[in-house]
């Protein structure tokens, strides 16, 4: 298997279609994501930012393009093993514990017990998540918190969140903009999708947009705030024509 | 799940046995008492019905469960290969099932005395191959309702399964009778149902097969095959499935 080397980009889609059926998800899409970086993949409701995501995954069978994953050209268990990924929409297993979940998912990422101790144990107090309880007890945001805190585990060069802020109170948005902050100034490149253009703003330094399944705008955070005035500018401009 | 299919085997064994080794037999007069064994035919049929509801929970509830709504994401995103999910549940599914053999046995010891399990009385190595080849097929029915469970839902699989079930047993006898009399012509309706029932698994001369093997006859070797073939085509569909996880665009919860 090839490393990605800091020139290569750590993922990138082109030309990418697919279908639900025989309606169409995404079309012709293209954007990549280099070492480093913090893209943003912004569109309104159904414009094609989970599906895009689903693609490069292989969740979903593509009609057309091609997808590089962490130089491979699908999501191998070897890629998964670098990779984070916080679903919008996510249940953890509802029997288990979120210690015993954690554990589960350390020891298929990485060999390393001592590592996976620690790291659960930091997660565990970082996103306030009670060890012992079963999944199924948990509220909604604490369900929420450990489907975050499975993305860090190991040593991910990448991460996919999908909507992260679902659900979170504004202290653990605080605190996931940090967490955020710290794993890419050790070199994880981060994906981001979400409706809160702001908190992008904060998190990013490019944006992807899309709209009705195709990307009509890429560019960097700073441009878009140089020429629009803000990322949200840029999207009311170019989807509402405001 | 283990602990609920111990509870539930026991009750069902022990009972079961237990009522049957306070039958009495009158037969013109002469009155006698089932024993050990003439009880291990009905011992092991009994067990056929408990292997048969675990590998039909096994495949409804528990296998589709990490592939289904919300769960099925995150289980996408397992660092592990696509087809070790499907072999997996067919380990566990053989593991539940010899639980439940071992239970029937512990369950007969229980009512008859640990001198009925002597060679003499029980029929170890017919049982060993009995089970062999019941927890081929039961393999192939839990893969198969897991199958469904994932394409059209639990309460769908759960009447899909039943009447499936029901509609092979009446083909298989069907079939058998086509059999014995005269072969049947591709152009007769009943014939073409004969020959596409011949492809798919053979689930209504299951009975009889496993009747064969407990009295010490032989299944067919084109009975195996197919039981194994399927084996293999449902291990590849449910490969297949949980690969591409998202096909629909919403997800159930």
């Amino acid at each position: 298997m090839t490393q990605t080397t800091h020139l290569e980009p750590v993922f990138s889609l082109k030309n990418v279609s697919v279908n639900y059926g025989f309606s169409k998800a995404i079309e012709s899409v293209s954007f990549e994501l280099k070492r480093g970086q913090a893209l943003g993949l912004i569109g309104a409701n159904g414009a094609g930012k989970t599906s895009s995501i689903r693609a490069l995954l292989g969740m979903l069978k593509i009609k057309q393009g091609e997808i590089n994953i962490l130089g491979e050209k699908k999501c191998t268990p070897d890629v998964l093993k670098k990779l984070g990924f916080a679903p919008e929409e996510a249940t953890p297993p509802e029997y288990l514990t979120a210690k015993e979940y954690l554990q589960f998912l350390a020891k298929l990422k990485t060999n390393d017990p001592i590592q996976n101790r620690n790291q659960i144990e930091e997660f565990l107090n970082w996103f306030e998540l009670d060890p012992n309880k079963l999944v199924r007890k948990y509220s909604k945001g604490m369900k929420r918190r450990l489907v975050l805190a499975q993305a860090f585990l190991g040593k991910p060069e990448l991460i996919i969140l999908d909507e992260p802020l679902n659900g979170l109170d504004p202290l653990m948005i605080q605190k996931l903009r940090e967490k955020l902050k710290d794993y890419r100034n050790q070199g994880t490149s981060i994906l981001y999708s979400s409706h809160i253009l702001s908190e992008l703003e904060n998190t990013c330094t490019d944006v992807v947009m899309m709209h009705r399944g195709s990307v009509i705008l890429k560019d960097t955070v700073q441009n878009l705030v140089k020429e629009y005035g803000g990322v949200e500018k840029a999207f009311a401009v170019q989807v509402e024509g405001k | 799940m283990v602990f609920l299919i111990l509870i539930f085997s026991s009750i069902v064994h022990y009972a079961g046995l237990k009522l049957l080794n306070h039958l009495t037999l009158s037969i013109q007069g002469v009155v006698s008492v089932i024993g050990p064994k003439e009880s291990v035919y009905t011992a092991v049929f009994i067990q056929l019905f408990t292997a048969l509801s675990i590998s039909a929970v096994y495949g409804v509830w528990i296998a589709p469960y990490a592939h289904r709504g919300e769960r099925s994401v995150l289980t996408h995103v397992l660092p592990i290969n696509k087809i070790k999910f499907s072999i997996c549940y067919v380990i566990c599914c053989s593991l539940l099932l010899l639980i439940n053999a071992l239970v029937m046995i512990g369950s007969f010891a229980g009512v008859f005395g640990i001198s009925a399990l002597e060679k003499a009385i029980f029929p170890w190595g017919l049982l060993l191959k009995a089970f062999a080849f019941q927890t081929l097929c039961l393999d192939v029915v839990m893969l198969g309702l897991a199958l469904s469970s994932l394409i059209f839902g639990q309460v769908a699989t759960f009447f899909i399964g039943g009447t499936s079930l029901f509609v092979l047993q009446i083909l298989g006898t069907v079939a058998r009778l086509f059999r014995e009399s005269t072969p049947p012509s591709l152009l007769s309706g009943k014939g073409l149902l004969v020959l596409i029932y011949e492809k798919l698994p053979p689930i209504g001369d299951f009975i009889f097969d496993f009747k064969e093997v407990m009295t010490g006859g032989k299944v067919t070797l084109e009975h195996i095959s197919l039981w194994l073939v399927w084996l293999v085509i449902l291990n590849l569909l449910f490969w297949f499935k949980v690969r591409y996880p998202s096909q629909a665009r919403s997800t159930e919860a």
